[in-house]
């Protein structure tokens, strides 16, 4: 019995982190109309800032809020100086996704440089701290990562359902077109889609390896099993994402300790399968427009 | 077009004596190791254009079916001491019939989802792999492979490829194979019902193709071609691990054939040869090797996003304009 609580409370917080990954990579890709595999790159550059940050004596609440703002403004150039100009009409639809993944072997091969290939820590002073409930143990962290989702979501939701740009954002989504025609400056959503999106993948990178350490190839699982969550709850679908990452969070959590702990990474895609192949759109997606 | 497919068979005939020449002229047998690795390369790209550049959807699980090749080919190899034709078969067959389990499901989906769907067989392939114990060596990798045999058909004695050069014909082989079947199929009913899907599949579907069987046949095709190549690579490096069915070579995969120039003969060849050999030319830049490459590749995508061979084709069409 407390082994699965602690299972399920552990397999919400590993959860949190998956949606937090894959809502950046459905809103670029709803609204952007692109696959960004650099996004991984930029969950590590959240992580590899906070652990520079913390080392020159920051406070982590700031570090949590500064290293993914500054991580999203690299997420602005990248969409206006590489991502716009491969999105021209006429040219393959595929042109940004392959920009996307010059960019990560561009990324990871700048941290192997700048930090070396070990390990590092992000030292957190709540990593240590933790809350016993007699048979449940919730650790500082684990706290700081549920209630940090909890605003950002949150936050996010009244963004993009109540605000102005919110609104365009969701009209670009739907017919990039009409937008244009009524008068929406499609260029600033973009840029303002590609920020989210990246300093929602920092924020995770800077919420997530306090549990783990930080190298530059840690982005890959995550880049992963982002892809899968915004398969399986339907491109572009933020709703989708978030349900999807947290069942995905408990399956693996679940599955590794009564099943395998071997095939943990491999859940994902197991049900990203079997989703498709009984309801192709995703489980809360819309049907998405070719092109 | 008559003009454009003479040009076609003087850049084949060329290309032919140039991939049998080429062991005259290299010497080293680091570039012999180089050239064989272009030649696989250039197999599994031209098998990934069949589905990408002719159907136009974009398989991200093509290193799944060489990693099915080379594995089946070591298993063979280690566990039961085969090492002759029937190894070359059975990575084909096993191959085959892994792409029809993967392809029915995932070739009802298009597009990103299609993508993202084939990149998924190959974490789940790898970690099979990674967790199949003594079976597939594990993380550690299969060694001791045993080098390919074959038999000789003037003499009737087994000949067992043994040096860098047998290997670099074998694959050269292996190469024109793929070649064959890429121009044969192009230049069929089938490759006039690839275009049709490719340029607009509801109206192909509305004319009678059952795009459907097309798209499964190009992607077994692909398919079968990575295993031939998955087991000539096992049989060369005599080694197999979970590397060769990394999320990267994926990557890279989908990388020459854009690079190359998607939907053209060549292209998949010229992408193969120029992303296997540049990472090797940059190794001069040390540390920097991998930054260099990537930023390479960000250039070509930026400034010629329709390939080498299309930005060729381009400049030939303008000059000829005047």
């Amino acid at each position: 019995m407390q082994l699965l609580l602690q299972s399920i409370v552990n397999g919400f917080v590993d959860g949190f982190g998956y949606v937090l990954m894959a809502v950046g990579l459905t809103l670029v890709f709803g609204i952007g109309r692109v696959i960004n595999f650099a996004h991984g790159e930029l969950y590590t550059l959240g992580a590899f800032l906070a652990v520079l940050f913390i080392g020159h004596q920051f406070p982590y609440f700031s570090t949590v809020f500064i290293a993914p703002i500054l991580v999203g403004l690299l997420g602005i150039v990248i969409e206006r100086f590489i991502i716009r100009r491969v999105k021209k009409p006429g040219l393959s639809i595929w042109a940004p996704f392959l920009a996307t993944l010059a960019l990560l072997v561009i990324l990871q091969s700048l941290y192997l440089i700048i930090f070396g290939p070990d390990p590092q820590i992000v030292e957190n002073p709540y990593a240590y701290d933790s809350i016993n409930m007699g048979f449940l143990t919730i650790t500082g962290q684990d706290l700081i990562v549920s209630i940090l989702f909890f605003v950002v979501v949150f936050c996010l939701t009244w963004f993009i359902r109540k605000t102005r740009y919110g609104m365009a954002m969701r009209a670009v989504s739907q017919d990039r077109d009409t937008s244009l025609l009524m008068g929406i400056d499609i260029d600033t959503i973009y840029t303002l889609t590609w920020f989210l999106g990246v300093f929602l993948a920092a924020l995770a990178g800077v919420l997530v390896t306090p549990k783990s350490t930080v190298d530059p190839y840690i982005g890959r699982m995550p880049l992963l099993k982002g892809l899968s969550i915004v398969i399986v709850g339907g491109l572009g679908s933020v709703e989708g994402a978030v349900v999807t990452g947290i069942c995905l969070g408990l399956i693996e959590s679940l599955a590794s300790i009564y099943i395998s702990p071997s095939f943990k990474d491999g859940w994902g895609y197991l049900l990203v399968i079997l989703v498709l192949l009984f309801r192709p759109r995703g489980l809360l997606g819309r049907t998405v427009r070719r092109g | 077009m008559g003009q454009r497919k003479r040009v076609d068979i003087a850049i084949l005939c060329c290309l032919t004596l140039i991939t049998f020449a080429i062991p005259w002229a290299v010497k080293s047998s680091f570039y012999i190791h180089i050239l064989i690795m272009s030649a696989i390369n250039a197999v599994l790209a031209i098998g990934l254009n069949l589905c990408m550049g002719f159907i136009g959807e974009k398989s991200l699980g093509h290193a799944a079916f060489y990693g099915i090749g080379a594995y089946t080919t070591a298993v063979l190899s280690v566990h039961f001491g085969l090492s002759g034709p029937l190894n070359l078969l059975a990575a084909l067959f096993v191959t085959l019939v892994c792409a029809l389990i993967i392809g029915i499901p995932s070739l009802r989906l298009r597009g990103p989802y299609f993508a993202i769907v084939t990149l998924g067989f190959v974490l789940i392939l790898q970690l099979l792999v990674l967790n199949g114990g003594a079976f597939t060596g594990g993380p550690m990798g299969l060694p001791g492979i045993k080098r390919l045999t074959l038999p000789n058909i003037l003499t009737g004695r087994p000949f067992t490829l043994s040096t860098d050069i047998q290997y670099y014909y074998a694959a050269v082989v292996c190469f024109w194979l793929a070649m064959i079947v890429s121009i044969v199929s192009i230049n069929s009913r089938v490759g006039r019902a690839w275009l049709a899907i490719r340029e607009n599949l509801d109206l192909a579907e509305s004319v009678g193709i059952s795009a459907f069987r097309y798209k499964l046949a190009a992607f077994l095709m692909g398919a079968g071609l990575a295993g031939l190549a998955g087991a000539l690579y096992t049989h060369y490096t005599a080694f197999v691990s979970p590397r060769i069915v990394d999320t990267w070579i994926n990557v890279l995969l989908a990388a020459m054939v854009i690079v190359g120039g998607e939907g053209t003969l060549l292209g998949p060849v010229v992408g193969a040869v120029v992303l296997t050999a540049l990472p090797e030319a940059l190794r001069f830049a040390e540390g920097y090797r991998m930054l260099l490459f990537g930023v390479i590749l960000l250039i070509v995508i930026m400034f010629a996003p329709q390939g080498i061979v299309g930005l060729a084709a381009d400049f030939a069409k303008r000059r000829r304009r005047g």
